[in-house]
């Protein structure tokens, strides 16, 4: 491939795949963790580009780079962030009980990964499962426990 | 009128916009046209340095940060010295009223360290009253994004703690988005969010940089830088030799390697066939103004034939 056409290419896949990835990680592993660890992936697929435009799953395969990114990082003390809810007027139908985003880093990562994909961004639990490389019964399994975790962590009141 | 409590799912469908909103604020970059503002600015200028010794200066910072600045070897490399001559792109005024006359060769000397410290360039451990503050990657190249210097209109963005400071350690990667360059950094409306700009802009290369960043005592500092190459310290007596373990990278031409002892900062040149074991020491015919203080820290800098950094690393000794 000639260097601009690779260039090309990359660009592409970043416009295209990119975003896709960034939220992936930010759903598993909290906005910082996850954008950095997207950076990370999407660096790493610029200079491997060769190899990984050959690839069938680009997508799939910097999903593992930039896991790897995002436990290290997590092993080393960083923090789950999640935005909080805005919240709005009494008639607005937006007062919500519980913390939303303090019981999703209460999750484990693959059951908020699930439920954010699959209820926040409208993904099929088969989309899921294309690019973290999981089967689609198992997010399904992810996703109903996380949402009856989230459930319970809510009416409970326990976020920290 | 009665409150309602949406449903689990509903609460997820309009958590979007605001998940949405964070990923994009901790992407975003900055139009290439976006003015700096003049407040609180923080002007690092990292140009090439004549060999030998030159006075301990500060020119770099302006405003309070400079004062949070004053400790670790992020400071170090920030307040480093100034050159006799300004780089042809630099933003920076040349400094004529320095002229060192210290051009003497540096001495460069091909030894096998009798002790080699094995490391994997994040030296040395921490003391134990230091907390670790972050341990973060920054890359030259690739798709634009708040890790990448070598992005127009680069912003990084910090979520937590004093962002000019954090900048400006982030600085002591100006090495590798080139000699010729300058950086500016300043505050942006968003809190949390600084603007940098690099100027010309860097050059991208396939280069990541591993960073470890301290704090202690209220102060943060840079305590390693690691590239690709994996090097090693090792102090004898009154003597410290700096290892490149596996050589220089191919494509590396010469390394350079600069040391702090109290307060001089020296510069030493090795081609690349002598430059993986080098002896930190004065240039024969100059005078070590603090003979009875130790090596603070080494920076080696791997330069290929088109003056392109091609690999960095370093730490405190």
């Amino acid at each position: 491939m000639e260097p601009d056409q690779a260039e090309r290419a990359f660009d592409e896949f970043v416009r295209a795949d990119g975003q896709r990835l960034r939220r992936v990680m930010s759903s598993q592993y909290g906005v910082d963790i996850g954008c950095e660890s997207t950076d990370a992936a999407l660096a790493w697929a610029w200079e491997h580009w060769g190899r990984l435009h050959a690839m069938s799953n680009p997508a799939g395969y910097l999903y593992r780079v930039g896991q790897t990114q995002a436990r290290r990082a997590i092993s080393r003390g960083r923090p789950v962030v999640f935005p909080s809810e805005p919240t709005g007027g009494p008639d607005s139908g937006s007062l919500i009980d519980g913390d939303l985003a303090g019981a999703l880093r209460l999750l484990p990562d693959q059951q908020r990964l699930a439920v954010l994909m699959v209820h926040v961004y409208g993904w099929t639990p088969l989309e899921v499962g294309r690019i973290t490389g999981t089967p689609a019964v198992t997010v399904r399994s992810h996703l109903r426990r996380g949402l009856r975790h989230l459930r319970s962590t809510l009416s409970k009141g326990t976020t920290p | 009128m009665s409150r309602t409590t949406p449903s689990l799912e509903d609460r997820l469908v309009r958590y979007r916009p605001t998940l949405d909103d964070a990923i994009a604020d901790r992407t975003a970059l900055a139009p290439s046209d976006h003015r700096v503002a003049d407040l609180d600015l923080i002007d690092l200028d990292w140009p090439p340095a004549e060999l030998g010794r030159s006075a301990y200066r500060s020119r770099v910072l302006v405003g309070a940060s400079a004062v949070v600045l004053i400790g670790g070897l992020a400071v170090v490399l920030a307040t480093r010295d100034n050159p006799p001559v300004a780089p042809a792109h630099s933003a920076a005024t040349p400094d004529t009223s320095f002229v060192s006359g210290n051009t003497t060769s540096a001495e460069v000397v091909d030894t096998t360290p009798a002790t080699t410290i094995e490391g994997s360039g994040v030296t040395p451990a921490c003391p134990p009253e230091t907390e670790t503050v972050t341990h973060d990657t920054i890359y030259l190249g690739g798709p634009a994004s708040a890790q990448n210097l070598a992005a127009p209109g680069f912003i990084f963005s910090v979520p937590i703690g004093p962002t000019a400071v954090d900048i400006a350690i982030r600085a002591i990667a100006l090495p590798v988005i080139g000699q010729q360059c300058s950086i500016v950094a300043a505050p942006t409306s968003n809190a949390g969010t600084v603007m940098v700009t690099v100027n010309p802009p860097a050059v991208p290369t396939a280069l990541r940089l591993e960073m470890s960043i301290v704090e202690r005592d209220g102060i943060i500092g840079v305590t390693g830088i690691t590239g690709s190459t994996r090097f090693a310290t090792n102090r004898v007596g009154d003597q410290v030799n700096l290892t490149l373990i596996d050589g220089l990278p191919a494509s590396a031409a010469r390394v350079q390697v600069r040391f702090k002892k109290g307060n001089d900062v020296w510069e030493l040149t090795a081609d690349a066939t002598t430059g993986t074991a080098i002896t930190l020491a004065i240039p024969s015919g100059e005078a070590d103004r603090f003979p009875d203080q130790p090596i603070d820290w080494a920076l080696f800098t791997a330069i290929d034939a088109n003056d392109h950094v091609v690999d960095v690393g370093g730490g405190l000794i």
